[in-house]
């Protein structure tokens, strides 16, 4: 069981014993099979386990792209499983960043385009300030105008992440975001979540094989077979290797 | 590789079905116009058939050219010599003659949508006649008549009610004695019909001491060919190469013969609108195998890869071409047949009784309609099937992008060079007068036109909807943008979408124009050369009886009265061109039809001269003096003086005679009728009271006329234009409809390749309204975008066809209405109703899954 104790902290998301099952009977899969945990605002944290473990399930599920065949998940307080489509539509556009191992741009928008996106789906305009900073972070001020199709893939998966950033969510989930990247790319990407969660608070749930983007978090939890298995506080690769050897993973 | 076909088929349903609706329309419509018009043929082929049966011998005189009935009328004692010839047991002389316009009881002219309204004689030998009395007696002296049983039920006649009846003498009351039945029919195939004693007859149509036929009921016992023969000889003495003796079969053949040429002006007519639909759905098909085609770009790599040759993946997808065609082929057919029945529902309760009997399906709509559906879909699925076999195999392990290419340079160039051609092509056929093809040369014109256009459009797709897009970028938020974005990425897609639009649209923009120019052409001729206060005619273009004129002419109120008779002429000999010539009265000739004649010399014209239009005088090089000869039908070829070319520009044809040469040249009494009457006020009465004392005879008198001044005549004429504006629009719908569904087609196309990029905007917050609305607007882009290609080639076509018909001899005042904006708000509203489907697919797209899309 994931219980922390830094009652300073609120919660950003959470999930209390969330199930998700495919299919039926004898051939039903148990993607979640209970699984509780708590993310805390302000604080980056990896979540890892074998291929088919559930990991993006739960992501899927706490971001509100799925829904839970039991349980319930929480953003901001707000159980996602009482939401109607529309009101999950708006919580997404309004509260969470999602960020996808590849195909994360709409080719036919620009860069600055795509990371205004939600805002203008909203209707809103972005706050200009906010919006400088986040584009200087991630460093795209002079691939603004491109269209994706004209972007490296680690720039996309920059654009990708500033997107997110630039709505202010409660939280940003990322599926694997380095699993194209090239090492030097995926640098770039993790120290880059990692400045938005330690200068600007964000809070930031991404799913990794890899011991090395995990050990940029703040906190590792372990999933197996679509329940918790273990989790670690400031992660180094090494202390992860040996966690995933001793789950056997 | 069959299975792979099978499988892609089952794959692909709905977007097949909507692919082969198109096509079962297209079908349906050509195979219901043969049914319809073969069938129509049938009921009249059948019905002279009938009215000839007891006819063995029918003779008549000699024509120049066509028209059964239009030969000089002959003398009575050619019936006398006939009936003198061995074998022959009674010959008859008839008198079949128009108009004898029947009045219902509440006064009102009983017409049939402009069908004959005859007047017959009776025969004496029953076995002879056409018709028998169902009911009561054959009329007999001046006072009787008997009317078809179709009239008489309808209007509540009975044998001994009084009925008016207005023939070119005049109109009179007879005592109705006999009501008549044609075989198993009451009627006529529409046409009214009012038999006479045979003396009455010939008195009322101008054929008193003549008759316009005889006919011959020979000996059973005696043969047949031989006393042809022995009548043909007894004619060549009476006056050689004059009369001809035909069977009664020839006879009924060369009646129906007449019928039929209108009957098929009107299959062409429709078998335009089926091809154009035909066409359209080519663009369909074009789409959707290259959609096919695409989406099966993975299997088709993999199947190469694994030895399948480029020649088995062409005929994998032509053999689901094939498969679709003659599936849609078959229920167009069927369809087609469904229609036709209907209508001749709705014709028989119209008044088109036809003898009971099936459809006709000729083996021959068969063939055209499964040819030309199988063949249009599988030709137009050659090219997506070529490309299938460009697939590499080594795609199979790539993503499937849809190429984005726009128009290239040599596309554009060979678009341009074919709508040049097809221009040139269309131009040609309609200014040429040789017997080419002409539905080759219009279709095939008209196609390359069409092609050339919709290739070189894919150049100008990209900058046209960003530029009908600014609107919707600018006031639909995001899904507007994007909309616009989207309708951008493939212009080849967009421009072949919006291309099958423009095809119907450009029709719909043509026919609007001309019938503006018309309109307003119409107009200026009667400001211009009406010089009367009031004009007379029948709203269906029907002739009407001559005595309306020469009782008009005696009331005082009227000043002056002038006649226009319509009929046609052969320049030179028999086989001439056909050329318009028009019986009118010299005295009136600068007050009413304000010719345009300096020095008219009104005794020349009166002795026959001859009045030239400016244009056809220039395309001859005529001049006044010269002699000229015109080929007539029933009076063959004769010289006419050139005295005066006219410069007006108005309703008069090439040629124009006085009324007097024109009866002696037109015998036949449908052109003893006349097609118009001028009338202006005697000097000093009031129009408005000369207006009263015409209007109180044409209502008491002559239902079938309307009198109207000026401004009425324009009302009037733009009315009847107006009408045939929307049977053009019903027409075309059907090729609008094709188009729309391609649009739903591409529409659901795009979304079904944009899965993923739809799902990714979902689950950044796109809401499922925000996203029905993206895919809406950009249906609106690409129909909008084929809407004002419609409209340009449309206008364009106008003014071309404008140029034509000013070389043609008709001055048209080129008009580009206002209402042009329809075409524009149609494309944008059919653009809204061909997303819906598509639309709402792409909103109900399943998020994860949509993510997971590889
Ligand atoms: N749409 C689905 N239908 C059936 N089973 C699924 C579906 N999505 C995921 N699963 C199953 O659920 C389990 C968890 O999947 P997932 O969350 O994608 O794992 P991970 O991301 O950890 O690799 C796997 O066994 C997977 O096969
Ligand atoms: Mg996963």
């Amino acid at each position: 069981m994931a219980e922390t104790d830094t009652p300073v902290r609120t919660i950003a998301a959470r999930a209390v014993d969330a199930r998700k099952t495919y299919g039926k009977d004898d051939t039903a899969v148990h993607a979640l099979d209970g699984v509780t945990v708590d993310f805390e605002a302000g604080r980056f944290t990896a979540i890892m386990g074998p291929s088919g473990s559930g990991k993006s399930t739960l992501m899927h599920c706490l971001a509100g792209l799925d829904t839970l065949t039991g349980g319930q998940v929480f953003i901001d307080d707000i159980d996602l499983t009482t939401l109607k489509e529309k009101d999950l539509t708006l919580l997404r556009r309004e509260r969470v960043g999602f960020v996808f191992q590849s195909y994360n741009l709409v080719p036919t928008l620009t860069a600055i385009e795509n990371i205004t996106l939600p805002k203008a789906l909203a209707g809103t305009k972005p706050d200009q300030a906010w919006l400088d900073t986040v584009i200087d972070t991630v460093g795209l001020r002079n691939r603004l105008s491109h269209k994706p199709s004209e972007l490296s893939g680690g720039q996309q998966q920059r654009v990708a992440v500033a997107r997110t950033m630039a709505s202010r969510p409660t939280i940003i989930f990322a599926d694997e975001p380095t699993g194209n990247l090239d090492s030097k790319s995926s640098t770039e990407i993790l120290e880059f979540m990692r400045r938005a969660v330690r200068e600007f608070g964000q809070t930031i749930v991404m799913v990794t094989h890899d011991p090395n983007a995990a050990s940029y978090a703040d906190r590792v939890i372990f999933l197996a077979d679509g329940r918790v298995s273990g989790e670690m506080s400031d992660p180094t690769p090494e202390r992860i290797l040996d966690k995933l050897k001793g789950l056997g993973g | 590789m069959l299975r792979a076909t099978i499988r892609s088929l089952i794959a692909h349903k709905l977007r097949l079905v909507l692919t082969a609706i198109s096509v079962v329309v297209g079908v349906s419509f050509v195979a219901g116009t043969f049914v319809l018009t073969d069938t129509v043929k049938g009921t009249f082929g059948d019905l002279f058939s009938q009215i000839n049966a007891g006819v063995d011998l029918h003779v008549r005189s000699t024509t120049e050219f066509g028209d059964a009935n239009g030969g000089e009328p002959l003398s009575a004692s050619v019936r006398d010599t006939l009936a003198q010839v061995p074998g022959v047991v009674s010959a008859e002389g008839i008198v079949i003659g128009f108009p004898a316009q029947v009045l219902d009881k509440t006064g009102d002219a009983v017409s049939n949508g402009g069908a004959p309204t005859l007047g017959w004689s009776t025969y004496d030998d029953a076995e002879l006649s056409p018709f028998f009395y169902k009911v009561g007696r054959a009329p007999v002296g001046d006072a009787e008549v008997a009317l078809d049983a179709s009239t008489a039920s309808s209007h509540d006649f009975v044998v001994g009610d009084l009925v008016k009846i207005v023939t070119p003498e005049g109109p009179a009351v007879y005592t109705i004695t006999g009501l008549l039945g044609f075989g198993a029919v009451d009627n006529l195939g529409g046409a009214t019909v009012a038999a006479f004693d045979t003396p009455v007859a010939q008195r009322l149509f101008d054929r008193e001491g003549r008759f316009d036929a005889v006919e011959i009921r020979v000996d059973d016992a005696a043969n047949m060919l031989a006393v042809q023969a022995a009548v043909q000889q007894a004619l060549e003495t009476i006056e050689p190469g004059s009369f001809e003796a035909v069977t009664g079969e020839q006879n009924a053949e060369d009646q129906a013969d007449d019928l039929n040429s209108i009957v098929d002006a009107i299959n062409r007519f429709l078998l335009m609108f089926g091809y154009v639909a035909l066409f359209v759905s080519t663009y369909n098909i074009v789409n959707t195998f290259s959609i096919i085609v695409t989406q099966r770009t993975r299997e088709l790599a993999l199947l190469r890869a694994l030895g399948a040759s480029g020649r088995q993946v062409v005929s994998s997808v032509l053999v689901e071409a094939l498969v679709v065609g003659v599936i849609a082929s078959l229920a167009g057919l069927a369809l087609g047949l469904g229609i036709a029945a209907l209508i001749k529902e709705v014709l028989a309760s119209g008044g088109l009784e036809a003898p009971p009997g099936a459809l006709k399906l000729l083996p021959r709509t068969v063939i055209v309609a499964l040819v030309s559906g199988i063949v249009t879909t599988v030709v137009a699925a050659v090219a997506p099937a070529l490309r299938a076999a460009r697939v590499a195999p080594i795609a199979a392990i790539r993503d499937a992008q849809p190429p984005t290419t726009g128009g290239s340079l040599r596309r554009t160039a060979v678009g341009a060079g074919l709508a040049v051609v097809g221009l040139v092509m269309l131009i040609g056929v309609m200014t040429d007068h040789g017997p080419s093809n002409e539905i080759i040369g219009a279709g095939g014109g008209a196609g390359a036109l069409f092609i050339g256009v919709s290739l070189v459009a894919t150049l100008i797709a990209r900058p046209c909807a960003q530029i009908i897009g600014i609107g919707i970028a600018r006031f639909r938020g995001v899904p507007g943008r994007l909309a616009r974005e989207n309708s951008m990425r493939t212009p080849r897609r967009t421009s072949s979408t919006a291309s099958a639009l423009m095809i119907g649209l450009t029709l719909v923009t043509l026919v609007l124009v001309l019938a503006a120019s018309v309109t307003t052409t119409v107009a200026r001729v009667v400001d211009e050369s009406f010089g009367s206060d009031l004009t007379i005619s029948n709203e269906q273009f029907v002739p009407f009886s001559p005595a309306l004129h020469d009782t008009l002419a005696d009331l005082p109120e009227v000043g002056q009265i002038g006649r226009f008779r319509f009929g046609q002429a052969r320049f030179g000999g028999p086989d001439g061109e056909d050329v318009g010539i028009d019986g009118i009265d010299g005295v009136a000739i600068d007050t009413l039809y304000r010719m345009g004649i300096e020095n008219f010399d009104a005794a020349a014209f009166d002795a026959g001269g001859l009045l030239v239009s400016e244009r056809e005088a220039d395309k001859r090089g005529l001049r006044v003096g010269d002699r000229l000869q015109l080929t007539f039908a029933a009076t063959g070829t004769k010289e006419l003086a050139v005295i005066a070319v006219y410069t007006a520009r108005n309703f008069s044809s090439t040629y124009v005679v006085s009324s007097a040469e024109f009866e002696a040249n037109f015998p036949q009494s449908q052109f003893r009728a006349d097609n118009l009457l001028m009338v202006k006020a005697s000097p000093g009465v009031a129009v408005a009271s000369m207006r009263d004392a015409v209007t109180a005879i044409v209502e008491r008198d002559y239902p079938n006329v309307t009198v109207k001044n000026q401004s009425e005549l324009k009302a009037e004429r733009k009315e009847q234009i107006e009408q045939f504006l929307f049977i053009f629009f019903a027409m075309l719908a059907f090729s609008i409809l094709i188009a729309s569904i391609g649009v739903t087609n591409t529409l659901a196309l795009s979304v079904f390749e944009r899965t993923r990029e739809l799902g990714l905007l979902r689950a950044i917050g796109m809401t499922r309204r925000q996203m029905r609305s993206m895919v809406r607007w950009e249906a609106v882009i690409i129909a909008v975008f084929g809407g004002l290609l419609g409209l340009a080639l449309g206008v364009f076509l106008g003014f071309v066809m404008a140029g034509i018909f000013d070389s043609l001899g008709f001055a048209l005042d080129i008009v580009v209405p206002l209402s042009l904006v329809w075409v524009v708000v149609v494309a944008f509203v059919l653009g809204l109703i061909a997303a819906a489907l598509p639309a709402r697919r792409a909103a109900r797209l399943d998020i994860l899954n949509a993510i997971a899309t590889e």
